[in-house]
């Protein structure tokens, strides 16, 4: 479902909806403020950030950690530095937004933080969103 | 430089370990599929006869052994060969013999695939188990025996020991693992923190991070004229500059690349590091239960062609880097990027006397079998 966005000093807010809870295009993962975070890519603007968002909420990729998981069908690309997964942390509390940012395994010191557990990987596998190479890259800390 | 290679295209092949006369794959269907090399060989021969004897001899026959006298010939004659025949090569995975063998497997993914000392190890999402009757066929479901209760991400050995690197659960050492020593096999939890290992040179080097490299000396034994690591102790790398690799390199004159190691790994007693571009290794020399850094090296250069740093390894006297977009290789000057596009795995086989030129490497379009010829190396 596509939500609008409402510019704000942090980013662009996505509101809550009946099936899905807001979600924030943070502008410190999109912009060069912090140039250790992570960041979005030009071709995934803050309107497709929150339908990879509202995708994993709606599917519960979820593995045994307190955060979703992104991903686009095919893997297709979705930060700067070619990363092709993306992580939203828990909120802190109920009525904070969601935010993520792009990720991968080869970010330095995140080999296994950044990678989605294998149980999560099959459910993908099984959804049609990624094929058996892709699956395997993913487990092998390859994506 | 050039790369000689061998497609297996097609097939469900997600990773391969070539093992004494055998190519041992793992299929996408979590089954243990088994080549023998000769069978290849052969369908290479009916396919591409012009081509097959000097790719055969590239890629199976290190220093000629178990080559045949054709073989031998056009690697000999390999200047005027390389010029005339193709040397990019492709034989249908299905088309090739092959057994499989199901192993029950009941985890959600194969992390890593080893051979060592005839026993085939498999890390998974579930823990480090391992197999012994893999080589020949059967119809019988064969259990590998769990060693490792523990999500397993790489499996590595040497000196006997059998390493398994079970990321925040540490790095589990499996000591004694084939009974060739008096007492028990037992397991050492040697470090907190582990995405890979490797052993060698009386040393494990463990990596707590892609880039890091924690040094744990070995105590090593002579039984029957082999030699076994029976206890490590985590000891500092000391040198001129200071404790630790990135002291040695910043007292060299490379303190930026000591910050921005991306990848590295245990060669012959050498730290090879990777990052901003350049590849440098590291001496490191053993002394009982000390180690100090010696001398660095530059050894050669990447570009950005290769995407970012997965793995790197050696082969032959080359190195093999694998980046997320291609795999390269580097001797000194001369670099050679080999068009596979992304992979799974990849692997050299330097210990081997047989392989040591071998890459294998499994992409989207199958398994691809390469070996890197270079006039000035002669025959490794």
């Amino acid at each position: 479902m596509t939500r609008t966005g409402a510019a704000t000093e942090a980013g662009v807010l996505f509101p809550a909806t009946e099936a899905c809870p807001a979600y924030l295009s943070r502008n410190d993962h999109r912009h060069f403020a912090n140039p250790a975070r992570n960041r979005w890519a030009a071709s995934c603007q803050p309107l497709c950030e929150d339908e990879i968002f509202q995708d994993a909420h709606e599917n519960a990729w979820r593995d045994s950690r307190p955060q979703l998981w992104g991903v686009r069908p095919g893997l297709t690309e979705v930060g700067t530095e070619g990363e092709c997964l993306a992580k939203f942390p828990d909120p802190q509390n109920d009525f904070d937004a969601w935010h993520g940012y792009p990720i991968s395994a080869l970010d330095e010191g995140r080999a296994k933080e950044h990678q989605p557990e294998a149980a999560l990987v099959a459910r993908w596998l099984a959804a049609g969103l990624i094929s058996d190479f892709e699956a395997a890259r993913i487990n092998r800390g390859r994506i | 430089m050039k790369a000689l290679s061998l497609l297996l295209r097609g097939g469900p092949i997600e990773d391969a370990f070539v093992y004494r006369t055998q190519l041992v794959c793992w299929t996408y269907e979590h089954r243990v599929r088994v080549y023998e090399i000769a069978d290849i060989e052969r369908a290479l021969e009916q396919s591409s006869p012009r081509s097959a004897d000097l790719v055969n001899y590239a890629l199976f026959h290190s220093g000629g052994r178990g080559s045949t006298y054709e073989q031998r010939g056009a690697w000999a004659a390999q200047g005027d060969l390389l010029e005339s025949v193709d040397t990019t090569l492709a034989v249908e995975a299905e088309a090739v013999p092959y057994f499989e063998i199901d192993i029950g497997f009941e985890a959600n993914a194969l992390y890593d695939l080893h051979i060592y000392n005839d026993r085939l190890f498999l890390a998974t999402d579930e823990g480090l188990s391992a197999l012994d009757e893999f080589t020949v066929a059967t119809s019988a479901v064969l259990r590998p025996r769990v060693r490792v209760k523990a999500p397993c991400y790489a499996a590595n050995s040497g000196l006997g020991v059998i390493a398994a690197s079970c990321g925040p659960l540490g790095l589990r050492l499996l000591l004694n693992e084939f009974g060739s020593q008096p007492g028990a096999m037992r397991t050492r939890r040697a470090s907190e923190e582990s995405v890979r290992a490797e052993v060698g040179h009386s040393t494990v080097v463990n990596h707590r991070t892609r880039g890091s490299a924690e040094f744990l000396a070995g105590r090593v034994e002579k039984t029957d004229g082999a030699y076994f690591l029976t206890e490590v102790r985590k000891t500092q790398v000391s040198g001129q500059g200071g404790d630790g690799v990135e002291a040695a390199l910043a007292a060299a004159d490379h303190a930026a690349l000591a910050e921005s190691i991306e990848f590295s790994f245990w060669n012959r007693s050498r730290l090879i590091v990777l990052g901003l571009g350049t590849i440098y290794s590291v001496a490191v020399k053993v002394d009982e239960f000390e180690r100090k850094v010696g001398n660095t090296r530059h050894l050669g250069s990447y570009g950005p062609g290769l995407g970012r740093i997965v793995s790197a390894s050696t082969a032959g006297r080359s190195i093999v880097l694998e980046g997320t977009k291609n795999l390269m290789v580097i001797h000194g000057r001369e670099v050679v990027q080999v068009p596979t596009g992304p992979v799974v795995s990849m692997r050299t086989y330097q210990r081997s006397y047989r392989y040591q030129r071998l890459i294998s490497a499994v992409s989207e379009g199958g398994l691809n079998l390469l070996a890197i010829t270079s006039d000035r190396e002669g025959d490794i």
